[in-house]
This record gives C-alpha cells, sequence and structure tokens, in this order.
C-alpha cells in the first residue's frame, strides 16, 4: 500500500501528496470495478436466466372452462390417485358448490361453480390445482430447497426437507400450496403433484384420465398452447382470445381457456409476464455482493483514508518540528 | 390398466350398439360399461337417425354421405362389425389412449360427450351443470 500511494523516488516536496491523490483515485477507481464486476456477474447470471425458456418438452394440462360440467371426477380421481382420506362431502353432491373452495391437505384439485355472467341462468366450473410455473415463485421462496420444477414439467415438493415455513404458501400467486394444520409432529404441505410418477411412467394425470367431457386435456405444453390457439381460432364467438397461463408469471405448465374474462372467476389476472423470481432476483442476487464485497470495499477506502490522514499528520508535525528549529 | 379396459368396453359397447342400430327393429341400443354407477343408458339409434340430418351429423368420419347406414354398409354382421371395429374409420382408431404429443385428440369417452353435447347441452342442465348427467342419460342407481 505504502509503495502505491506513496512517490517512491520522493526528492520532490510537492510530488508526493500529488501522486498519492491519483494513486488513491486509481484505487478508488479499481475498487469500484471489483465492486461492479461482483455485481455485472450477478447480472449476467440473471439475464441467463431470464432466456432460460423452460424444459422444451415439458407437459402440461389444459382446462377448457367452456368444456367443464362440473362432475367432479376429476377430484374423485385425484383422491384416489393421492390415497387421499374420504371427503366429508361426497363426490356426487353438488352442495359443495355453495362456497367458493381451494385446494387443501385432504384435497388437491377443487371444483368451483361461478354464474355465468353470459348467462343468469347457466355455470362456469373453474378447477383449480397447482399451476406448475415455469419458473415457480414457491421453490424461490422456499429456504430449504423443497421444491424443484422436473423436466417433465411438474413441480414437486419434498417434504423430507420441509421444516414448515409455509413461505411457499405466501410466495404462490394461486394459493396451490396448502398446509397440513391437523399434524403437529410432522408438518407438511400438500399440493398437485401432475401425477408425476403417473407421466414418467407414460400415463396421464389422474384428474384428466377421468374428466368425461375432455375439459382437461393433458399433452406436451407446446403443443397444448396450439390447440388452445386452434380452438380460439375456430370459435372466437365461444372463446376469450387469452391462453391463462402462457405467459402469466413467466408461463404455467397448467393452463385455461374461458369464454368470459379470467377475472370474473377470480384467476388472478393481475401478474407480470415474467416469472415472479425476476421481482425479486436482484435484490437477492445483491445480498451475498453487500455482505462480501462492501466491508472489503469500505475497509479498503477506510484504511486509505486513515493513510492519508496518517501521512498529513506526519507532515504537518516534522513542519511544526521545522518552525521550532527557526 | 384402467383405460384400456374402459375403452375396451366402451368399443366393445359401441359395436354391439351400431350392430343393433342396424340390425334391431327398435333401434334401442343398452349402454352399461358405468352400470356400477349408473342405470344404463338406452340409446335410441334409429331416432336420432331419423332427427339428424345425415350420418355425420354425429359421425364426423361419414361427414357427406347419405342417412341410411345400408347405403355404405353391409347389413352382413361379419362385415358390418369389421366395418365398425377394425376399418380405418373405427372410432377408436384415433379416439384411444390419450397422446400427449397430439393432445387435440379427445379420448373416446370425451369424445362421445362431446358429440352428445353437440345437440343436447342446455336441454335441461345437459352439458352445462352436473345435475345434467343424471338428467337424460345417467340415471342414478336407486
Amino acid at each position: 500500500m505504502d509503495d502505491i500511494i506513496r512517490n517512491p523516488e520522493g526528492d520532490n516536496e510537492s510530488e508526493p501528496q500529488d501522486k498519492a491523490i491519483i494513486s488513491r483515485r486509481k484505487f478508488l477507481i479499481g475498487s469500484a470495478a471489483v465492486g461492479s464486476a461482483a455485481l455485472f456477474g450477478n447480472c449476467k447470471t440473471a439475464s441467463a436466466a431470464k432466456e432460460f425458456s423452460g424444459w422444451p418438452d415439458r407437459f402440461g394440462c389444459l382446462t377448457d372452462l367452456t368444456m367443464c360440467v362440473g362432475c367432479r371426477s376429476c377430484e374423485k380421481a385425484c383422491n384416489e390417485a393421492n390415497n387421499m382420506p374420504e371427503p366429508d362431502v361426497p363426490f356426487d353432491s353438488a352442495s359443495v358448490f355453495e362456497q367458493k373452495r381451494r385446494p387443501t391437505a385432504k384435497a388437491l384439485t377443487v371444483v368451483n361453480q361461478y354464474k355465468n355472467p353470459k348467462d343468469e341462468n347457466s355455470f362456469i366450473y373453474r378447477k383449480i390445482q397447482c399451476n406448475h410455473c415455469n419458473e415457480p415463485a414457491c421453490a424461490t421462496a422456499c429456504p430449504v430447497h423443497a421444491y424443484e420444477k422436473t423436466p417433465e414439467g411438474a413441480v414437486l415438493y419434498d417434504p423430507e426437507k420441509c421444516f414448515g415455513c409455509r413461505y411457499c404458501m405466501v410466495a404462490c400467486p394461486f394459493y396451490a400450496p396448502a398446509y397440513d394444520y391437523e399434524s403437529a409432529l410432522e408438518p407438511r404441505i400438500f399440493k398437485c403433484v401432475l401425477c408425476h410418477d403417473r407421466i414418467k411412467a407414460g400415463g396421464v394425470p389422474a384428474c384428466a384420465e377421468a374428466c368425461p367431457v375432455g375439459a382437461v386435456t393433458f399433452g406436451k405444453r407446446e403443443e397444448l398452447i396450439k390447440v388452445a390457439r386452434k380452438r380460439i381460432t375456430d370459435k372466437p364467438d365461444r372463446y376469450i382470445d387469452h391462453i391463462y397461463g402462457e405467459y402469466e408469471a413467466g408461463g404455467t405448465s397448467w393452463m385455461y381457456i374461458s369464454g368470459v374474462p379470467f377475472e370474473q372467476l377470480d384467476f388472478p389476472v393481475d401478474l407480470p409476464k415474467k416469472a415472479l423470481v425476476e421481482e425479486t432476483k436482484g435484490f437477492l442476487g445483491a445480498v451475498p455482493v453487500v455482505f462480501a464485497v462492501w466491508p472489503a470495499l469500505f475497509g479498503m477506502i477506510y484504511t486509505a483514508l486513515r493513510h492519508r490522514d496518517e501521512i498529513e499528520k506526519g507532515k504537518s508535525q516534522s513542519h511544526e518540528r521545522e518552525e521550532e528549529k527557526k | 390398466m384402467k383405460i384400456p379396459v374402459m375403452l375396451s368396453i366402451i368399443s366393445i359397447l359401441l359395436t354391439a350398439f351400431l350392430y343393433a342400430a342396424v340390425t334391431a327393429d327398435s333401434g334401442l341400443v343398452t349402454l352399461d360399461s358405468l352400470k356400477d354407477k349408473y342405470e344404463a343408458v338406452q340409446f335410441d339409434h334409429s331416432k336420432h337417425t331419423s332427427l339428424a340430418g345425415g350420418c355425420g351429423d354425429c359421425h364426423h368420419e361419414h361427414s357427406g354421405s347419405g342417412s341410411n347406414c345400408t347405403d355404405c354398409h353391409s347389413l352382413d354382421k361379419s362385415v358390418f362389425q369389421n366395418a365398425v371395429t377394425r376399418s380405418f374409420t373405427a372410432c377408436k382408431n384415433c379416439h384411444d389412449a390419450v397422446n400427449p404429443d397430439n393432445p387435440g385428440m379427445p379420448s373416446l369417452k370425451a369424445a362421445y360427450h362431446q358429440v352428445c353435447f353437440g345437440c343436447h347441452r342446455g336441454m335441461g342442465s345437459v352439458g352445462t351443470a352436473p345435475a345434467g348427467c343424471t338428467e337424460m342419460c345417467h340415471a342414478k342407481i336407486q
């Protein structure tokens, strides 16, 4: 440090100070460069992640809200496929439609009934479950990496890793993860797993297989988008021109087409087109930088400034001594 | 395992239904693949034939053909069975198990329901509410 700041030759009285200032500037510029390099490195990672458009052959489902008749076969099939307990209200009862439900630890998918805004005498049925986001906010929020987006499309949850903080429930814009409040000893989250094991074995999610009217279509996400677009194009009077989930929250594996605007069916429509993780990535990415680089940076600046003060103090003391001699 | 079994049952029923439609005098066909949950469906093919504009109204592969089955199909039992179950126009040839690469193809039961709803949607609750399932076709077992 001394070599950098001091003029090594030191034969001119005024030069050391100038040199010191220039060198200090160089030092500060250098430090700033180090800091920006750290930040830039982080930005580069962020932009690389942004370009990732998801696993190419991932699967998904398309719910056609104009087709669903509310028979709840999907709920029943889901219950059986996941070995869930018997429901309080039987699956062939329509009394559940009296209130709006959300997925719970005992029902990973639920169907809600809405009055059709186009026709007061008919209803629209909306199936709810995890939408299996391309870049899931639950996975970002989870401090212990209990969530994983698989190449097949499902967002999976590992109860072995989970310690029950429920950040995922707060992070999910679709209110999909449900907490098992009844189990005190082994608390865990329950949510749709897109019948991952069945898909891996070449099968179809239980709800899609059970749907008697073809309201839930299973397939590769890219193909589903084509199917959805074709239906909208072929019947523009039947559908609104919107595939929900194609872009919402960065895109989801589960998508929907509807005859009425999605906000009328309580879909969250104020979601950004980019993944929710993009909203927090910059800040969260900066946290390690702040903790690692800032102490070093400010420490160096502080050392440099103190060193300058010492030099100036030393100079003024020698000047005083010379004055005393005189 | 369930799908192939169910599809086989449905295709057998379809065969029986089509065969019966042509041979039986009444044209009444009994569909009972869901007999554990619902009463068997009594489908009157003759009535549908007389009401429909042509076979193509329901059997999309037959669009453009006449309204009389015998215009194309032989009434010989073996020939007819072959035509409806093994020929290239058999429903299950396309409407079979779900193919993730071709999700636009409805499964057999979805295709059936979509064809029925084409005309019956909105008659009572058919095709619009769960009550519709039991109103016209799937009567609950008493």
